[in-house]
């Protein structure tokens, strides 16, 4: 087989500092299916943009057909041949699917003409479904045609404009499994044809289903291309979710003490009514750090919303030293001592174009000690601000300043400040270190063991499984809103084995042991 | 009364009236649209009408050339909407914003360039304007009731009509239709696919200036010969509502403009008829009250639809 595109050490640096890629090779051979897995935040979102001409590369280079390239826009892409179906549809509601197929190469009538040759259109679409098989009707409006069948109009879209290498982006991450495998059929189909794929994912499952070769990217590296027959899951999630950095947090044993946090059966469903939580079950006791793990998108982020109260629940209970949560408005969850980092310190948790002071009085700003009689007394609050950036090491020229112009690290280190130093009963952190420096997440996962060890009970959520390692007294896994494995963690728990349940293969194996009895 | 406003309605002057104010609406509802299509709303038709409007008319008195006048209308108009589009597509000024600034000026400009130039305050009806002419088709001019029907009005209303048909072509028939509805609806989309989304936006402001421009004309010299302060009144609105009303489709703004034309014609009868028991205040309502229920109408129907669309 010959080789169709290499790329090779390919980095990429954010303006913002981050990077993305760093260091990546890639060789896709004529006729594969070729499967690019990672956890979310590996760098293989970028990598496609880089390859598709959305983003240039930092360094590195692109040989397409033996010869280098250099892509200015998605249109070069196109006119090489290489079309890409993006995770979310790129689709205009309101106009025909056929219209969308061709939309920004319709066919006219003679080359000079200002008009569309709406026959010679829906000859063409009509060949491109009977030659694929991808049935849909042409003249309906895409805003009426079911989520299977758009997938099939983005795949027409690039097939229409000539591509021979089809990138895909998680395409089977809004299908049913029925629509996943007739979406496998078409990419077989496909293949038979001469086409090459590119088939991103992290379902397992799916690699080894569909894919002939299968690179693993794990913090914008690439750590392995294989043949898929020559490998299995449990390797293929060894090396996704393999430990790289290691945290070392001092800590003695927990000691824990009375439940403080009762979740009993909790439903609720994610922003689009789909449900993302069923039937979660877990004790958090004071004195003890229960970290959840998962990939994301597995129901952490509406789980940390039903506690706080920033989402409804649907079904069951969560109960605080047995007082009912929900029901209760935010405000009064917070009155009760409940601390809450929110993972994203931008929009939740914090107010970027207030002060440094204000925000760290946001919740508790009536209470008496800011207070001049009916006023904001402004030399208490500067007073309290003073403490807070001393003990919690916010580095600023002084409290007025503008949280917006904090780095990252800054910015969590006022938001920690502000839920740690009301002294919760129950803190929960959502990705506390995301994007900070070395330095801030010693910090941080000090003062969160500090809190524990004066009793509180702590509910750990973070992408990042080594921190949950560090820090946990027991592990919940969570796969696809439920939770999979409750672990104490020890010296003895792997990664590969919390990776495993965090891949729903433990699920699979419980279904084979039960259908083999 | 009643009888005189009959014989008006039986002998065609209800229509020949209606087609008059229906004109102005219909073509820059036409404008809005190509504007809301392709996802800049321009809200500024009122100001756009009134400063093509005197434009038109301050050239047109000038050259003595309906012609020259009406064109320096619309180029007035389309440099306008250039600047709303440097403002809401380049620098990203919201252009509901932008569109009321252009009222706001349209107003305010043409008022100030009226008192300097010929120093009057109120209106403006220069002597000897050459209006656009009106169209007496031979033959059929003597006929008695296509005669009325068909001869004797303005070109514009013809243009007008004609912008109808052109507006359906440019939208449903031609790769720049499709590109601006695409822009509207899914810009990310259309970028994926290489369609320049700022430059078709332009182009779709630019549109909506000439339309806005071409109505501004037929206002100071079509429908009356003169430029008076805030002429419009509410016009522009009213093919905003038109383009909601219309379902966001050439022939549905068609049928919407002679609604609002219908009710325009309808008032002014009503108050031109001697002898009318109904105080003129309440008369001149009507566009406005049509105004409301065609919107409620439209909530009401848009609300069904969504349901249907649910359940099915």
């Amino acid at each position: 087989m010959s080789i169709l595109l290499q790329m090779k050490d390919i980095h990429k640096v954010y303006p913002n500092g981050t990077a993305a890629n760093r260091g990546v090779d890639l060789t896709i051979h004529e006729g594969e299916i070729h499967a690019l897995v990672g956890e979310n935040g590996a760098g293989k979102s970028t990598l496609m943009k880089i390859m598709f001409g959305l983003e240039a590369p930092t360094s590195g280079t692109i040989e397409y057909k033996g010869a280098p390239v250099t892509f200015h826009g998605p249109k070069d892409a196109i006119r090489h041949g290489m079309g890409m179906v993006h995770q979310h549809f790129m689709l205009a509601p309101s106009l025909t699917v056929s219209e969308n197929i061709v939309l920004g190469e319709e066919p006219r009538k003679g080359p000079l003409s200002l008009f569309r040759d709406r026959n010679k259109e829906s000859q063409e679409i009509e060949k491109l479904i009977q030659t694929y098989g991808l049935k849909v009707d042409p003249q309906a409006k895409v805003e009426t045609i079911p989520v299977g069948q758009k997938q099939r109009v983005e795949i027409l879209k690039v097939l229409y404009k000539g591509a021979r290498l089809l990138i895909l982006d998680e395409p089977t991450a809004v299908l049913t499994p029925q629509e996943t495998d007739e979406l496998f059929d078409s990419i077989k189909a496909l293949i038979k044809q001469g086409y090459t794929i590119i088939f991103i994912t992290h379902k397992l499952r799916e690699v080894m289903e569909i894919s002939n070769r299968v690179t693993v990217l794990k913090a914008g590296k690439t750590i392995a291309t294989l043949l898929t027959k020559d490998t299995n899951p449990e390797e293929i999630s060894r090396l996704m979710v393999g430990r790289e950095i290691l945290f070392r947090v001092d800590k003695q044993p927990s000691v824990p003490q009375d439940i403080v946090l009762s979740i009993k059966e909790l439903c609720a469903s994610d922003d689009k009514g789909a449900p993302a939580l069923c039937g979660i079950t877990l004790d958090i006791r004071a004195g003890e750090v229960v970290g959840i793990a998962g990939v994301e998108g597995n129901g952490q982020t509406e789980l940390v919303e039903t506690i706080t109260g920033l989402r409804k629940a649907i079904s069951g209970e969560i109960r605080y030293f047995n007082e009912e949560l929900i029901g209760k408005s935010i405000a009064q969850i917070r009155a009760m001592k409940i601390g809450h980092v929110p993972e994203d310190r931008q929009t939740t948790g914090s107010s970027l174009t207030s002060t440094i002071a204000e925000n760290l009085i946001l919740d508790h700003y009536r209470n008496p000690e800011f207070k001049w009689g009916p006023f904001q007394s402004k030399k208490k609050i500067k007073q309290f601000t003073k403490i807070m950036m001393d003990v919690y090491d916010v580095r600023a020229q002084n409290e007025d300043v503008m949280a917006g112009s904090l780095s990252g690290g800054n910015l969590q280190k006022v938001v920690i400040a502000r839920e740690l130093s009301k002294n919760p009963k129950l803190l929960i952190a959502s990705q506390p270190t995301r994007g900070v420096d070395i330095g801030a997440i010693e910090f941080i996962h000090r003062e969160i063991i500090k809190k524990r060890d004066g009793g509180a009970a702590v509910l750990l959520v973070s992408a990042e499984l080594s921190e949950v390692m560090a820090l946990s007294d027991r592990i919940a896994v969570v796969y696809e809103g439920e939770i999979v494995a409750v672990l104490e963690n020890s010296s003895e728990l792997t990664e590969e084995e919390i990776g495993y349940y965090m891949l729903g293969l433990g699920i699979k194996k419980q279904k084979e042991e039960v259908a083999a009895q | 009364m009643w009888q005189s406003l009959w014989s008006q309605i039986m002998d065609l002057t209800l229509v020949v009236v209606m087609l008059r104010f229906m004109t102005p609406i219909l073509l820059s509802a036409l404008g809005g649209l190509i504007s809301e299509i392709a996802g800049v709303i321009n809200i500024g038709l009122e100001g756009l009408m009134l400063i093509s409007a005197f434009t038109s008319i301050a050239v047109g008195s000038a050259t003595g050339s309906w012609v020259l006048g009406t064109l320096a209308g619309v180029a007035a108009s389309v440099m306008i909407c250039y600047g709303m589009g440097f403002f809401s597509i380049k620098l990203k000024v919201d252009i509901i914003i932008a569109g009321f600034a252009v009222n706001i000026f349209g107003s305010g400009f043409t008022i100030f360039m009226m008192s300097r130039i010929y120093g009057v305050s109120g209106n403006y009806s220069p002597s000897g304007l050459n209006n656009i002419p009106a169209i007496n088709i031979p033959f059929i001019q003597h006929i008695p009731v296509l005669g009325k029907l068909l001869s004797g009005h303005s070109l514009m209303v013809w243009i007008a009509l004609i912008s109808v048909i052109f507006c359906m072509l440019l939208i449903y028939r031609t790769p720049y239709g499709v590109h601006l509805r695409s822009v509207g609806e899914a810009p990310e989309a259309a970028k994926s696919l290489g369609i320049p989304v700022n430059r078709i936006q332009y182009s779709a402001l630019a549109w909506s200036g000439v339309f806005a421009g071409l109505a501004g004309a037929y206002l100071s010299m079509g429908m009356t010969s003169m430029f008076v302060k805030d002429m419009t009144a509410g016009t522009g609105f009213l093919a905003l509502a038109v383009v909601l009303l219309g379902n966001r489709n050439p022939a549905g703004i068609f049928f919407g403009a002679i609604i609002f034309g219908l009710a325009s014609a309808v008032t002014t009868l009503v108050q031109t008829t001697p002898g009318s028991p109904i105080p003129s205040q309440f008369i001149q309502m009507i566009p406005y009250v049509v105004t409301i229920i065609a919107l409620v109408f439209f909530a009401v129907r848009k609300k069904r639809r969504r349901i249907v669309l649910a359940q099915g």
